[in-house]
């Protein structure tokens, strides 16, 4: 037998520490540091063809509404953008806004043991419904919570978006620009939405982002399913992977007709509301008279803001409520 | 010399039932934080270590050629690639993302336990017919 002091494997600890060191690189390298950043503000997204304005006919503010128990926006919050129609003061309520361009009314609907939060929205022009990204730059893993992104966008309303930051391929593009041309995987659906504030949802392997871009797209979002293509419901429990049958918060979108939207975002994980699977996201998103209707990141994510408040119970930390920090939001403003 | 191989080969049979056990421990866990969604990856982590631990170094008990230091590092590395490899990916397909870092693991790891093999099959043929004691690389 062999005698003497046991020898150090020196091999062996070189190896576990070059192992640990490298595990934790990949982790810090996927959740924490933020990278590829393109700063908005050094982008020209000057695109002479888009916020084109639809015809008077289509607007939804021939008649003004008004509210008596209204108050008036601080100046700040008001919109930047030409108006549509003849300039009213904004008035608005904890559940309603209206102002020249833009009309919000927000239900709560309860439906499978689940509150969810349903935003109306009708818009005299499509530049009304913008993307807006944290701290104001593209870039995986920049993040910040939906609350903050609004008030840095102006925003009125505003619901997380597709989190395009927590994945390194789908399209991107916000406002006009393309932002990342990379496919995501054979299956992935994206929303688009064209200058003219048309929806339409496609597949990643049906067209390139490029081709998107040329036919007008101004934004697109790369999460989903579809949960409404052409009036149609898409998803099913029985067709949907586990992930998509369980019940989780849920944030969607949705076209009615041109320039009326819903955005919708149902609580989840609490012991008031179980959450919804994307089969009953897609039926709530129907019921509503969606022509097309798109998920978005859910779970933890899931956000609706107003007028400087959160409207539902955010659930990143297990099931209280706390808003997670996000790359991305949808807003009206 | 075969009694002190063969207390390695069990020493290392029980760190290697240990990993595994602390994979399915640490799925079991991760599953209960997970909003129910799942995935292979992490679900299948505690096969690596089983069947590339557990069940080699079981069979080392029986055999007399034991694997050298060099050998046990390369493979042990591999193994433990490849185990941490398959969980990161879990946790990536969990959280709904992914890391085109996570592959050089695999690939590093596969590479590992390839040389490893070799090395302990080279070592074997060059074994002289006098060296009983089983010692390779």
């Amino acid at each position: 037998m062999k005698r003497g002091k046991k020898s150090i494997n020196i091999g062996g600890i070189i190896s576990a520490a070059v192992i640990t060191i490298y595990t934790v690189f990949v982790l810090l390298d996927a959740f924490v540091i933020p990278r590829d950043i393109v700063r908005v503000e050094d982008i020209d997204v000057s695109r002479p063809e888009s916020h084109s304005s639809l015809p008077p006919e289509t607007s939804f503010f021939s008649e003004p509404e008004t509210k008596e128990e209204s108050e008036t926006l601080p100046e700040s919050q008001e919109s930047s953008e030409e108006p549509f129609t003849e300039p009213h003061e904004p008035v608005y309520t904890d559940t309603y806004y209206s102002d020249e361009n833009i009309t919000i009314n927000i239900d709560t609907v309860r439906e499978h043991d689940t509150d969810i939060y349903i935003a109306d929205i009708k818009l005299s022009a499509p530049s009304y419904l913008r993307a807006g990204l944290a701290n104001g730059a593209f870039g995986r893993n920049v993040k910040a919570i939906t609350s903050e992104i609004a008030k840095e966008c102006g925003a009125v309303l505003a619901i997380n978006g597709d989190f395009y930051g927590f994945r390194d391929r789908g399209y991107v593009m916000r406002n006009g620009y393309l932002y990342r041309d990379s496919m995501y995987s054979r299956d992935s659906e994206d929303l688009v939405v064209y200058a003219d504030g048309s929806f339409e949802i496609v597949k990643e392997t049906d067209i390139l982002a490029d081709e998107l871009a040329e036919k007008g797209a101004e934004q697109i979002f790369s999460f989903g399913p579809g949960l409404v293509v052409n009036g149609e419901i898409t998803v099913n429990d029985g067709e949907e992977v586990e992930q998509a049958m369980n019940s989780n918060p849920r944030t969607a979108i949705g076209e009615i007709e041109p320039l009326h939207y819903v955005f919708v975002v149902s609580d989840g994980r609490t012991d008031k509301s179980d959450g919804l699977s994307l089969a009953e996201l897609a039926e709530v998103m129907k019921g509503l008279g969606c022509v097309n209707a798109y998920n978005l990141d859910g779970g933890g994510s899931s956000t609706m803001w107003f007028m400087g408040r959160i409207v539902n119970n955010p659930t990143s930390h297990g099931s209280s409520s706390h808003e997670r920090s996000v790359s991305d939001i949808v807003y009206i403003g | 010399m075969y009694t002190s191989d063969k207390k390695g080969a069990l020493m290392r049979l029980l760190i290697y039932i240990g990993v595994t056990v602390f994979c399915v421990v640490f799925f079991l866990v991760y599953d209960r934080f997970s909003h129910g969604v799942h995935s292979p990856f992490m679900t299948f982590m505690f096969a690596i270590p089983m069947a590339l631990g557990v069940i080699p170094c079981g069979i080392f008990l029986a055999v007399e050629r034991q694997p050298g230091r060099l050998t046990q590092n390369l493979w042990n590395s591999g193994v433990a690639m490849l185990t941490i490899s398959s969980g990161l990916r879990g946790v990536f397909e969990i959280a709904g993302t992914s890391s085109d870092w996570r592959i050089a693991l695999t690939i590093a790891g596969a590479a590992l336990l390839m040389i490893g093999a070799i090395a302990y099959i080279a070592a074997g043929r060059k074994r002289s017919p006098n060296n009983s004691n089983g010692e390779t690389l």
